[in-house]
């Protein structure tokens, strides 16, 4: 479980418009298989940029983001989506989850959109593991904030990914399922050997972390 | 497979509801549209196809029986009975006008008046009574007597001379006007010009050759030209399709616009709504091939479901305005629905288009907006 899994080399995010505002300033970073690494910092310091720039789902103005020596950014556009598929799992503060759908489908959906055999299984696995077998049936939106985001941390891990980015995955719960849903992730990390990131200005996460970042207006310290 | 789809079309049931409404409705005119053109088609060529006439003499120019004036001197017919190989000539007078019933004036009338003596020229298409006319008596169109409450015994009044209804015929109403028969020597009275016919009617013998037949004919006056049965036929329907068609179909495409339009309208305002969801499902790595057959299998089952709601209130209201319109004859065939349903889902996948470009315009960052 060693070795850079996700790097990023000088990475910035700038806003051209009437004023140019840059969002990430040449942020650099490794993160090793099997670690939890929390990038804290105020509000519009510019994490969540910078997990949208990680994740591959926002372009970076500069600097490049690997992930097991690929550069992400230099994938043609219309492989990106299938390579975010297989190897990076996201975890967002307000859970996204497909609400007319339930627990199990939920994650039976990354898994078929992969085409992953055996779809219904690795789902009933993955829940019993976030411990949400009993409620696997349930609409995912007659389930409560904590079950949606341990729901939300299986669906991640559906595919086997080698790196989860979670933003604020406490902002929504109350403190016991906050503390539930970052044990989750930490043994995702430990048992699995997931490079985790968590973007997060919640203190509550640090003892999870084994190492702490901190953001402030825009560059990484 | 996760019925993704599916849940997603029936989130907001209010609005599939009034969606499949409103595409049943557009689907069942277009359904009901069809089947009158099919009728009126049938109703126009009914009577020459099945009349046992093979050959169709007309004054040069005169091409179809609906809307063509023919005037040919009905001594022709006796002159063409001697050509080698007919087996008898007979003239058909055509006179359009109205009847009178009880004072009151009744709808266009096509009256056909054939030679009872020959019987060529008779229509076959006689469901109640007698083709074989006493003077004075009509075979009328089963439509037009139901629209006017007529049956077999029946007097209606034409030109001021009574006629008494013998016949009811079906397979014989052109919608603008029905076809009606009766003798030669009536149709001689209402026109009140002796001698002349609209048509002469030939009837050839076993193995005889048209062409020389049809040569015949034009060498005996130069003026007269022949058609066959099925020249006529055709004749007739361009006539119908010249006519009626362009009508019927710029309605029909105007109801597949707005079938589109209801369908892409649905889509576009649920993909709106559900923004967050595709930017969920981008960000998590759907293709866009997988993204776009989620929104075409909605608007192929928002259509198929629009089709059947057609078909249902088709066959719901089809005898209501029958009983409102007994003039209409409609015709339902497989062909038409076939053509109707393959319509339905060409249009929900041309209305697809529209949350296509929509979905094409939402990022997968937007997943991070609270």
């Amino acid at each position: 479980m060693s070795g850079v899994t996700i790097a990023a080399t000088r990475l910035s995010k700038s806003y051209v418009g009437a004023s140019t505002v840059t969002a990430v300033v040449e942020a650099s970073l490794e993160i090793q298989a099997g670690e939890v690494v929390l990038i804290s910092g105020p509000n519009g310091s510019g994490k969540t940029t910078l997990l949208a720039m990680l994740g591959g789902l926002l372009q970076p103005s500069s600097g490049t983001v690997t992930l097991d020596g690929k550069d992400i950014h230099a994938l043609p556009p219309r492989s990106l989506p299938a390579f975010r598929l297989r190897h990076i799992g996201f975890v967002f503060q307000a859970f996204r989850l497909i609400e007319e759908l339930t627990a199990r489908e939920n994650v039976e959906l990354v898994l078929e959109m992969a085409g992953a055999p055996d779809a219904a299984h690795r789902a009933a696995a993955l829940l019993e593991e976030a411990g949400m077998t009993r409620r696997a049936d349930r609409l995912a939106r007659n389930l409560s904030s904590g079950e949606k985001q341990c729901l939300a941390i299986a669906r991640a891990l559906a595919n086997d990914p080698a790196v989860i980015l979670a933003d604020e995955p406490t902002g929504s719960l109350d403190s016991r399922a906050g503390e539930l849903a970052m044990r989750l992730l930490g043994a995702a990390a430990r048992t699995r050997g997931k490079a985790v990131v968590i973007v997060s200005h919640d203190p509550r996460i640090e003892k999870h972390a084994g190492r702490v970042l901190r953001m402030v207006d825009g560059r990484l310290c | 497979m996760v019925p993704l789809a599916r849940r997603m079309l029936f989130r907001d049931r209010g609005r599939l509801l009034v969606t499949v409404t409103g595409l049943g409705s557009t689907v069942s005119l277009i359904l009901f549209l069809l089947a009158v053109y099919d009728g009126v088609r049938d109703g126009t060529t009914n009577y020459v196809r099945t009349a046992v006439i093979d050959l169709w003499v007309c004054q040069k120019n005169a091409n179809n029986l609906i809307k063509s004036s023919s005037f040919v001197p009905a001594s022709r017919a006796g002159e063409i009975s001697g050509i080698p190989g007919v087996l008898g000539a007979a003239p058909l007078m055509r006179i359009i006008t109205r009847a009178r019933i009880s004072q009151r004036d009744t709808s266009t009338l096509f009256i056909l008046a054939f030679d009872p003596r020959t019987r060529i020229g008779e229509p076959a298409s006689v469901a109640e009574g007698t083709p074989r006319l006493a003077r004075h008596e009509i075979i009328l169109d089963r439509s037009f007597a139901q629209k006017y409450g007529l049956a077999i015994g029946s007097v209606l009044h034409i030109q001021e001379t009574p006629f008494r209804v013998a016949g009811i015929s079906e397979g014989t109403n052109a919608l603008l006007a029905q076809f009606a028969f009766v003798r030669i020597d009536d149709g001689e009275e209402l026109l009140g010009i002796p001698g002349i016919a609209s048509f002469i009617l030939v009837r050839l013998a076993p193995g005889a050759n048209v062409r020389q037949v049809s040569d015949a004919v034009r060498r005996l006056d130069d003026r007269l030209t022949v058609f066959t049965r099925d020249e006529f036929v055709a004749n007739n329907l361009a006539e119908i399709q010249t006519g009626v068609l362009p009508i019927f179909g710029a309605i029909i495409v105007f109801g597949a616009i707005v079938c589109g339009l209801v369908i892409a309208l649905m889509l576009y305002s649920s993909v709106l709504e559900r923004r967050e969801d595709y930017a969920t499902l981008k960000a998590l790595g759907a293709s866009q091939r997988y993204l776009l057959r989620l929104i075409v299998v909605q608007s192929i089952a928002g259509s198929l479901s629009g089709f059947v709601c057609g078909l249902i209130v088709t066959a719901a209201t089809t005898p209501v305005l029958l009983h409102f319109a007994p003039s209409v004859t409609v015709h339902y065939t497989l062909p038409a629905g076939l053509i109707v349903f393959a319509g339905s889902i060409l249009i929900s996948v041309l209305g697809a288009a529209v949350p296509i470009q929509l979905l094409r315009r939402i990022y997968p960052a937007e997943v991070f907006r609270a």
